[in-house]
Parts: structure tokens; sequence; C-alpha cells
């Protein structure tokens, strides 16, 4: 039986596989959130999930994740991915 | 027992000609003197190898801050080379031996990201490594 070498392509186009990857990528948001410092709650109330990706629209979002010289890094993003059960590849695209 | 982290990777990069050439400020602290470059190790996370139900693997995922000087002609190029020192040296860790450890593989990535903490912000590159290893 021949291959089909676009079978990934076309199962990832697929609405089933979609609406799976979405309900993993809240899964793992709301793991991001559990991961984040608890001190104002404006952090873990700027994480959303949309479509496939997390969103940190917090403005100092980069403070939490990164450290500075005055905050340790909480990389909440990072470790919340590993918490959801994943494996984090670092793509480095900032 | 498993190896601390932060000491295992400190240990490594002083140990390291090429990243002391650059800066013996290697640790997991903030030096109070924030003048001259350095390099802060912070352990983020410490899971265990799936399948395994021993704690034995481990996969550390660590961050290095690579820090400039306050010199802003050269704080730059200084942040870079520490950072591209270090990330060599890190992957350099699964051929090396080390005292209690056993490193089977490491990987790391880097990008810049000055601190805007510091005025002016300071130069600093992030290494992020993930290694697997078990106690020796």
């Amino acid at each position: 039986m021949p291959r089909n070498p676009n079978l990934e392509a076309e199962l990832a186009a697929s609405p089933e596989y979609q609406a799976g990857m979405q309900q993993i990528t809240r899964i793992v948001a709301a793991t991001v959130q559990d991961q984040a410092p608890n001190v104002t709650g404006y952090y873990e109330g700027h994480i959303a999930a949309e479509g496939t990706q997390i969103v940190a629209s917090d403005f100092a979002w980069h403070l939490v994740e990164f450290g500075s010289v005055n905050n340790p890094p909480y990389a909440p993003l990072r470790r919340g991915v590993i918490a959801a059960g994943l494996r984090f590849v670092d793509e480095s695209r900032i | 027992m498993l190896p601390d982290t932060e000491v295992l990777v400190v240990a490594h990069l002083r140990a390291t000609d090429a990243v002391m050439a650059l800066t013996q400020r290697v640790g997991t602290k903030t030096p109070v003197s924030l003048d001259g470059q350095f390099a802060k190790v912070t352990l983020l996370d410490e899971g265990m190898h799936r399948g395994s139900r021993a704690l034995h693997v481990v996969h550390p995922l660590v961050q290095i801050d690579c820090y400039g000087s306050s010199n802003r002609d050269s704080a730059h190029a200084e942040a870079s080379l520490l950072a591209r020192t270090i990330r060599e040296a890190i992957v350099a860790m699964a051929a090396a031996s080390h005292s209690g450890a056993v490193v089977t593989a490491a990987r790391a990535t880097q990008r810049r990201l000055p601190d805007s903490e510091l005025d002016p912000p300071r130069e600093r590159y992030i290494v992020t490594c993930e290694l697997t290893l078990h106690a020796a």
C-alpha cells in the first residue's frame, strides 16, 4: 500500500485535529496560570489560549518569564508547558 | 543521590577556561557590583525522565543570564561573546566528566533580551539549557 506523504498535513487541517489541539492549548494555558507568581493576579488574567497559541498580554511578561537583576525568572510559560506534560523545545523567536 | 544542578553547571562553567577568560563572576546570585560582566545560573525545572519509575534520570531546565558590563560601547559585544562562550560550554557538558553526575545530553539556545530594570537598560543574553543527567 503506498504511503500518503501529505498524511500529517491533512490530519492537521481536519476540524477534529484542530479541536483537539485547541483543547490541549486551553489546558496548557491553565497550567501556565498555575505556575505564575501569585501576587496580584494581573499576569494570570492576561494569559489566554487563542486557537493553538498561548498569548501573554501582560506588558511586563518578559520580566515574569525571564527575570531581571531585581526579579527571579518565574518562567511560567516554559514551566507551564512542562507541567502540562508536554516536551518544551526553545525556538528562541523573540 | 541526584546532584544539585545549579552547582553542577556553575562548577562546569568555572572549570571552562574560555568562560573564566571573560569573567570569573559566574554564580547563582546577582553580584553586589553590577559594573563588570557576569553570568547568573538559575534552575527553572527538573522533571523526571518519562517512563522512568525510579528517580534516576532527570531533565533540568536551566536559565543563564549573561550580562555585559556597564560600558555602553562594549556591553553588547561582551554579553554576546559571554553567551556564545557559555552556550558552547553547556553543549560540551555531555562530553565532559563531572563530580557526582553524568550528563548524557545538553542543548542550549540563546536570545538577546536587555535588562530594562537597570538604568540605562543593560545588555543581556539569555541562554536556556535543556540537560539530561543522572547521578554518577
